[in-house]
């Protein structure tokens, strides 16, 4: 079927079976791969986009539900001129290891910042449940997230 | 010191100009013998460019342990450059280009270590020398500073990259000057991974993201138990409901082409298939089995010092317990991937592995050709932890686009690398040991494992520090594969040991910490170094305030592995029988540290994988095959159960740099059941912990 939605602020439109998930579109058809297969049923949080504004798992959502919404992923979250805050978060705190979870960390937290502009640690943990890191770089994820805060605070 | 040049090729007219040096990353090699002939793999380059622009080619591997990063910083150090000026390529495995016949050589290797600092001080050299002579002085007369050459008595200074030229014209130094400790500027310092910015904003490539024009996407069905064979299959329902995929055969798989991951992914689903299996192994038998080989005759001497019987015969106490470690799965966070392009000409591949060499080999074997035809390209790896050693989805690979004539890219699913994997061994600890007039006389154990026998380690502490001490060894049949997992033997091996000594300590009143050290202080023969281990533990004590810890529930465990020395404490706190990690303090003496970002983040790294490991991690076999086969199934750990605070200190070391990918995880597990213990009075013996109702 033909599906017509907003990816990364451009419109685009896919021919495409309705029950593809929005990941393998994203990768295989849009050829856009830095939004990552871990699992295939939202287990551990490597496809995580924004959908409509939301931190959303990509490999168990349909094509077909897409329609007409909004999604950004990991290449359309900022510029080359302006990193979103959490990715210079990321940068400056040398978060990543193997770095193939890192994506869908940043999209969960990114979303977690932009609608909560200082999460308590709890909140941190909540929103960040979804995402496994087998490289463990969990610790540096909370400190990131922490001074993405920070510069997000000291940009306004 | 003095240097053999035939280590190092020098090339000249390189694409835009430069200057290039080409050696070996791992070998260094030794003074040559006149009339002994001897190979240089060239396998890595630097590149010094007419704009001060300095490229490193690196063949190895990143799996995410930070060497991309960490080992040009050795180069660099040595060249004494600004690393702001340096930027990382990792090449292609393809040595045939490279590979030289030089005369000589005893082709003894050292580390790694040495290769690259000997690299870098030979283009520094090499910049001072071409310097001396423009200037027409003594090189030992010239220093460099960051890029510069200086001539001392006249203060005259010039670029490295004025002196390109110069430099291309001049023999490689027959002597080199290596830098001293406290003359370094890069090592040891904050380095950021150089890929830092690439994966933050999505730009790095790993193996599952090759695209290649007119490939295709391959899937695999693997058989559904270890051992299974392939009696036949139907795919007609698959032809029909995706006419344009294509279905083949071999060594008891079957491969599925097609356009779009999704679709092969798919197509899986839609196939009949008869398997063979007369596997009927279980996790519980396969422990039953495990348990009975610790009273058999077939098991095998490791250590056998002084006379343990005896030993136990004159002793006031003697005590005894059993711990077991569950199969783990490796879960690397990207599956296994990797793309193949088989022609008659050539075998092109492209992907993650750690053992590119011997993948290499192994190709070659399977179809009959020669390595010359095989050219291996390597990602950067979404994780390796001792998989990506093993390239049987390579050979799958190859076998896919030989049989489909395509290029392809297969991608096995979250199930397949779960069920189809190589996984960490169960293993079965016992232990005894005696006690007379409050000290340990005596020490035997015997470890079991599935398979493989590497449970145990006959160098390792505390052998030397017991006078009567036996360490023996077996294992247990099973079709499950079996291969490395991270910090292979020591990962459990640690566990059981170090929980065992707690529980001694805690039986003989004495303080854990002050019974390791007075144990050490008592080695007479070790080929640990004592002193490093003894330091360590001494610095985690002080780290963690050990001895003003109040009512806070600390637990100690010090183990060295992989030439490095770690002790830690761990601090946990219980609420409602429920454990919560609270803190971790870790000192580490890893010999001179590289990257000390990249160091610590190891450390945490290990700390928080093999938490998660002792918490949930358990791979049950059930008729034959694995029975978790996705992380609904199968938890690793979130960031729920990450340590509130991680401390790690590193201890200034002379000795040249020693592992750390893998010596962060054997003591986690052990600091942590020991701050159980002190926290609810009870010791736990098999993990994962989740089966004991306390997570």
């Amino acid at each position: 079927m033909q599906i017509e939605f907003k990816l990364n602020g451009q419109n685009t439109a896919v021919s495409v079976e309705g029950s593809t998930p929005l990941l393998w579109v994203i990768r295989d058809t849009l050829g856009l791969t830095g939004t990552k297969y871990g699992c295939g049923m939202a287990q551990c949080g490597c496809c995580t986009v924004h959908f409509n504004g939301v931190a959303t798992k990509s490999c168990v959502l349909p094509i077909s539900e897409v329609q007409g919404k909004e999604v950004t992923t990991i290449e359309g979250l900022s510029n080359e001129e302006k990193l979103h805050p959490v990715q210079d978060a990321w940068i400056e705190k040398d978060v990543a290891q193997c770095g193939y979870c890192q994506a869908g960390q940043i999209m969960s937290a990114s979303h977690l910042i932009d609608t909560n502009p200082s999460p308590s640690d709890e909140e941190i943990e909540q929103a960040m449940m979804g995402n496994i890191c087998r490289c463990g770089t969990y610790n540096r994820i909370k400190e990131a997230i922490n001074y993405a805060v920070e510069i997000k605070k000291n940009q306004k | 010191m003095k240097i053999n040049r035939r280590k190092f090729i020098k090339f000249t007219g390189a694409a835009g100009g430069g200057l290039v040096l080409g050696f070996n990353w791992t070998q260094a090699i030794a003074e040559p013998k006149p009339g002994s002939k001897l190979e240089v793999s060239i396998n890595a380059y630097i590149k010094y460019s007419t704009d001060g622009a300095i490229t490193i080619l690196s063949p190895n591997p990143e799996i995410g342990q930070g060497i991309k990063t960490s080992m040009p910083m050795i180069v660099a150090e040595e060249l004494d450059v600004d690393w702001n000026k340096v930027s990382i390529e990792q090449a292609p495995l393809d040595t045939n280009n490279y590979t030289r016949q030089v005369a000589g050589g005893s082709g003894s290797i050292r580390s790694g270590w040495n290769a690259l600092r000997e690299a870098g001080a030979t283009v520094r050299q090499l910049f001072i020398e071409s310097a001396a002579d423009v200037w027409q002085v003594e090189p030992d007369s010239c220093e460099t500073n960051v890029g510069s050459v200086l001539h001392r008595a006249s203060g005259k200074t010039v670029k490295y990259e004025e002196l390109i030229d110069v430099a291309i014209a001049r023999k490689l130094p027959e002597k080199i000057n290596l830098k001293e400790k406290q003359d370094y500027s890069l090592l040891g310092s904050r380095i950021k991974n150089c890929d830092a910015r690439a994966i933050a904003t999505g730009q790095m490539k790993y193996g599952i993201d090759t695209v290649r024009a007119g490939m295709k996407y391959a899937a695999i069905i693997h058989p559904p138990s270890f051992g299974a064979t392939l009696k036949s299959y139907d795919s007609s329902e698959l032809q029909k409901l995706f006419p344009s995929v294509t279905v083949y055969d071999f060594d008891n798989n079957i491969a599925i082409v097609g356009s779009s991951t999704w679709e092969v992914f798919s197509a899986k689903k839609a196939i009949k298939i008869t398997w063979e299996s007369n596997n009927n192994e279980n996790s519980d038998k396969l422990k039953e089995e495990m348990v009975r080989q610790l009273d058999s005759n077939k098991l095998t001497k490791l250590v056998n010092k002084g006379n343990t019987a005896k030993a136990f015969s004159a002793a006031d106490q003697i005590l005894e317990a059993e711990y077991y470690s569950p199969i783990l799965p490796h879960a690397t966070m990207e599956p296994m991937n990797f793309f193949a392009h088989v022609t008659d000409e050539k075998i092109e591949l492209y992907g993650p592995i750690q053992t590119p060499e011997n993948t290499r080999r192994a190709v070659a074997k399977k179809l009959q050709v020669s390595e010359s035809k095989i050219t291996i390209g390597l990602t950067r790896m979404g994780g390796g932890f001792g998989r990506r050693l093993k390239g049987d989805f390579v050979i799958e690979a190859v076998m896919i686009s030989k049989l489909s004539g395509f290029p392809i890219n297969l991608v096995w699913t979250r199930e397949d690398d779960m069920t189809a994997g190589v996984y960490k061994p169960s293993t079965l600890h016992r232990y005894k040991a005696s006690v007379k007039n409050g000290e340990l006389t005596g020490w035997e154990v015997t470890g079991i494992g599935l398979v493989g026998k590497r449970v145990l380690d006959k160098i390792n502490f505390p052998v030397g520090a017991i006078s009567n001490i036996q360490l023996r060894t077996g294992n247990v049949k099973s079709k499950v594969t079996i291969g490395p997992w991270r910090a292979p033997n020591h990962n459990f091996l640690a566990f059981s040991e170090q929980t065992f000594l707690d529980e001694i300590a805690t039986n003989l009143d004495k303080d854990p910490i002050e019974m390791r050290l007075q144990m050490l202080s008592d080695v007479k023969w070790s080929k640990y170094d004592v002193k490093r281990l003894q330091t360590v533990i001494l610095k985690v004590r002080e780290m963690s305030e050990w001895e003003n810890r109040g009512d806070r529930h600390l637990g100690f465990a010090a183990y060295y592995s992989y030439h490095s020395y770690v002790a830690m404490v761990a601090e946990v706190s219980v609420t409602d029988g429920k454990i919560t990690v609270e803190d971790y303090f870790a000192a580490v003496d890893c010999g001179q540290v590289i990257n000390l970002s990249g160091a610590e983040a190891q450390i945490e790294g290990a700390i928080n994988d093999a938490l998660g490991h002792s918490l949930f991690g358990e791979m049950l076999i059930n008729n034959g095959a694995a029975t978790a086969n996705n992380f609904h199934q199968y938890q690793l750990g979130r960031i729920n159960t990450a340590p509130k605070n991680i401390t790690i200190s590193f201890i200034e070391s002379e000795y040249e740099p020693t592992g750390l990918g893998e010596p962060g995880m054997p003591p986690t597990p052990p600091a942590l059941v020991n701050a159980i213990y002190q926290a609810t009075g009870k010791r736990y013996y098999e993990l994962p912990l989740k089966n004991h109702g306390i997570i």
